[in-house]
């Protein structure tokens, strides 16, 4: 490769880098238009602990039970619900917990307002189905004939009918459940063909039912479920009702970060003032090679913010800042150890080129092996833990495979291209030959004598060369 | 030629050069640790973690502050403005602490509550945790003074209004359920096996065995530290702890990287395996401590500029990134050449090079 073609290849990654930069950082009017364009950075979902949300207090409540144990047992198995719903919804940081006795306490970040909430959980209220038109929902315990609760529903799923082309709704059933569906739309296909579904004291749900259906699921599609927003919509109204206690709004409110507001400020000067630092100690300890290792690290935030944004189930708190950080310090451990090993390459006698090859060549294996065993481990978190510890496993996931990519690729890349450019001057690149730090000449003799520190150090008329 | 003197040697020469026997003085190197953790296990039998709001749940009350007409010499607050949110505050750890409690969480919030007709009014929401074994019962009674002299504070008239000045009180259970923490123990224990199976394969088993002892260590470390130096733990600490075990592991995994190419150049045909162990910690020497720092300076930067609940998360990291460059220097190395069946690899060569032989003739 050429000295020309390197600096080509330069120019354009910095102008490319400066770009992502522009993109992640900045945010700024579009001209000539009212779009506001918005840096990556900022669009990274914030926990509730970075930014704050909304939370709402609900007051459970069992029709036709008075008693304690089982309100506690609807009121427990109610806030699970709502934490799965909740993180199905991409709000892995949301909280719910019990307040007092009876009442369900729901914080969820990164909104701006209680409407929001509703949209996602609804507004939870009992639900039953049955073929009755007049269903008293008040009465239901006195109720005799076929009738299915939100307790029997086990999932409810928006889906894609790939034979008729549309969007509906799935609804499994637990074996109940399914029972009485069977005999439900058994009945239903005989009579009238309708069934009802009852959500709060709303007016039934109409859904027409051609033949019995068994197997304890059921689709729905059709009448307003026209697409994909439809279909969510009607499927977050049934979810609302699988509740097992039915719940009434007490009050809803905005609330601010936990950790205060200035902590997320406090954490960005942290980590901008230690990433400066850091550069700093690469440039002396590794000089160019450092500098390549920095604008493979600024390359790798920037990959970082975007994906940190881009992918669903992210939100930022401060651990996921924390594994961000683990994940830096991963990938500059990738650099160090590629340095190191050049160096040593180049202390028993290579020359530069090879050296490099050597020295990349010979980290590959414990750069690989480190990453892999960290990504071992977030992904056995992701899969076993629950919501938050699954979000903070997801960014250290997604940091971790993007620093393996920012020095077994990135790195690698830049060095090549540097090569042409200074493959004479050692001392751009911190490297000198010293018989101590030599891997291949004679080793086991090296360990046993070389322990006078005042041996003379040979340097060949070769490298004194190279110096000028 | 030319000449360097003994203070011309570079940090990297200096540790190569260096005759210190990092196998032979294992003992010695795991007393520091074995005390640590005994002091650890000590305390958490006695006095355990210094659990927050995530484990122990505690009480909430939200105080309503810019209410109008109530009474009319009751202060409206704007908690937009710096100052009026710190008195609020001022004013509420007032109250709590003639009870021994203290805040854990303050949040400014615009509420509506439908009980009492308020839109969009302002308020502090504040968390605490309840008195240590306290009965519901006590909890109860402490809450109910507190509201009556909140509502005191903020103008009211404690004995009837306290429903609206506020809002929203009661206890609230552990936002982290023993179901996270289990699963997040389960987590790391199933993580812990399959990196002693991916170790024991890349390399063999007692490095493998090594590596999941030295993550152990670190682990029990920074769990100890955070014993004895009483620093609150909330669901968090579960992350810090695996962002330990997976920043750890990478120092212990190059030295066994270094060992494994050693053992297999035959350089060291016939030296004790704490030969090659020594040498293996030296040339990777500079490496560590470069790592080790780069990502101390971070993480330390976080704790020493961060507010006080970004410290207690990230203390217990930089204690954990110490432990992890203590024991793969000092402890990992060691134990392997303890336990090393030299030789292995080598009759595999002699097999290998017989079977060539054959393969000649």
């Amino acid at each position: 490769m050429s000295k020309k073609r390197s600096i080509w290849k330069f120019s354009l990654l910095g102008v490319l880098v400066v770009i992502g930069l522009v993109l992640t950082f900045a945010s700024f009017p579009v001209a000539g238009t009212y779009f506001n364009y918005n840096g990556f950075i900022n669009s990274i979902p914030l926990g509730l602990d970075l930014s704050g949300g909304v939370s709402a207090v609900y007051e459970a409540s069992l029709s036709g039970t008075s008693n304690t144990k089982d309100l506690n047992g609807a009121v427990e198995s109610t806030i699970s619900r709502l934490e799965n719903m909740l993180y199905d919804e991409g709000f892995s940081e949301a909280t719910v917990v019990r307040q007092g006795e009876r009442r369900i306490r729901i914080e969820v970040p990164n909104l701006t307002d209680t409407s929001e909430l509703f949209d996602i959980i609804g507004k939870p209220a009992s639900l039953y189905i049955t073929l009755d038109k007049n269903l008293n929902v008040n009465k239901v315990s006195e109720y005799e004939g076929d009738i299915l609760s939100g307790a029997n529903i086990t999932a409810v799923n928006v889906q894609y009918n790939n034979q008729d082309k549309v969007y509906g709704v799935s609804v499994d059933f637990d074996n109940d459940g399914g029972q009485t569906f069977t005999n439900m739309t058994d009945k239903a296909a005989q009579g009238d063909k309708k069934i009802y579904v009852y959500i709060g004291n709303d007016d039934p749900l109409e859904l027409t039912c051609e033949s019995k259906i068994t197997g304890g699921s059921t689709f729905i599609s059709g009448g307003s479920i026209a697409d994909y927003d439809s279909a969510k919509e009607y499927a977050t109204r049934l979810m609302s009702g699988t509740f097992s206690a039915s719940l009434e709004l007490i009050d809803n409110s905005v609330v601010s970060a936990t950790l205060g507001k200035d902590a997320l400020l406090y954490g960005l000067i942290a980590a901008g003032v230690a990433i400066f630092i850091v550069m700093v100690i690469m440039y002396l300890r590794y000089g160019h090679f450092g500098l390549l290792a920095n604008l493979s690290l600024v390359i790798y935030i920037i990959l970082t913010v975007f994906f940190l944004q881009a992918i669903p189930f992210v939100q930022l708190t401060l651990p996921g800042i924390a594994g961000i950080i683990l994940s830096i310090g991963m990938a500059v451990d990738g650099n160090i150890i590629i340095f190191e090993r050049i160096k040593d390459e180049y202390a028993s006698g290579k020359k530069i080129p090879l050296a490099v090859k050597n020295g990349f060549k010979k980290a590959f294996w414990p750069i690989f092996d480190s990453n892999i065993t960290t990504i071992f481990a977030s992904i056995i978190l992701y899969i076993l833990g629950t919501a938050s510890i699954k979000g903070f496993a997801l960014t250290l996931l997604i940091g971790v495979v993007l620093s393996m990519f920012s020095t077994l690729v990135v790195t690698r890349f830049l060095a090549k291209w540097y090569l042409p450019l200074n493959s004479t001057n050692a001392k751009r690149l911190r490297l000198k030959r010293s018989k101590y730090l030599a891997q291949e000449v004679e080793g086991a003799e090296i360990v046993g004598e070389v322990s006078a520190p005042e041996a003379e150090i040979v340097v060949s008329e070769e490298v004194t060369n190279e110096k000028v | 030629m030319k000449k360097f003197k003994k203070s011309r040697l570079s940090f990297d020469e200096k540790i190569a050069s260096s005759k210190f026997d990092y196998c032979k003085n294992l003992k010695w190197f795991l007393i520091a640790p074995a005390v640590i953790i005994l002091v650890g296990i000590i305390l958490l039998c006695t006095v355990g973690f210094n659990l927050g709001m995530d484990f122990t749940g505690g009480s909430i009350m939200t105080v309503y502050s810019n209410h109008g007409g109530e009474i009319s010499d009751a202060k409206v607050y704007d908690t937009s403005k710096e100052g009026d949110y710190k008195e609020i505050q001022n004013k509420i750890n007032e109250v709590l602490a003639s009870h021994g409690l203290h805040a854990s969480v303050y949040q400014t919030t615009t509420m509506t509550i439908n009980e009492l007709d308020v839109y969009d009014g302002q308020g502090v929401v504040v968390k605490y945790q309840n008195a240590d074994g306290a009965s519901s019962r006590e909890i109860e009674l402490t809450n109910a003074e507190i509201r009556q002299e909140l509502a005191e504070a903020f103008g009211y008239d404690g004995n009837v209004n306290t429903i609206k000045a506020i809002a929203s009180s009661g206890t609230v259970t552990a936002s982290a359920s023993s179901e996270l923490i289990m699963n997040a123990f389960i987590a790391m224990i199933v993580a812990l096996a399959l990196i002693l199976i991916y170790v024991a394969i890349r390399f063999e088993f007692t490095s493998g065995l090594a590596t999941i002892l030295a993550l152990f260590h670190d682990l029990l470390i920074t769990a100890s530290c955070v014993l004895i130096f009483r620093i609150t733990i909330n669901a968090s600490f579960i992350a810090a702890l695996v962002t330990i075990l997976g920043y750890s592991i990478n120092n212990t995994i190059v030295i066994f990287d270094r060992i494994r190419e050693n053992d297999r150049s035959g350089k060291y045909e016939k030296m004790p395996n704490s030969v090659i162990a020594n040498s293996s910690v030296k040339e990777t020497m500079t490496r560590s401590v470069f790592t080790t720092l780069t990502t101390f300076v971070t993480i330390g930067l976080v704790a020493i500029i961060g507010v006080a609940d970004i410290r207690d998360f990230a203390i217990p990291i930089v204690v954990g990134i110490l432990a992890g460059f203590y024991s793969s220097v000092f402890i990992t190395p060691g134990l392997w050449a303890i336990a090393y069946k030299p030789g292995k690899r080598r009759k595999k060569k002699e097999k290998s090079s017989k079977d060539n032989q054959k393969a000649v003739v």
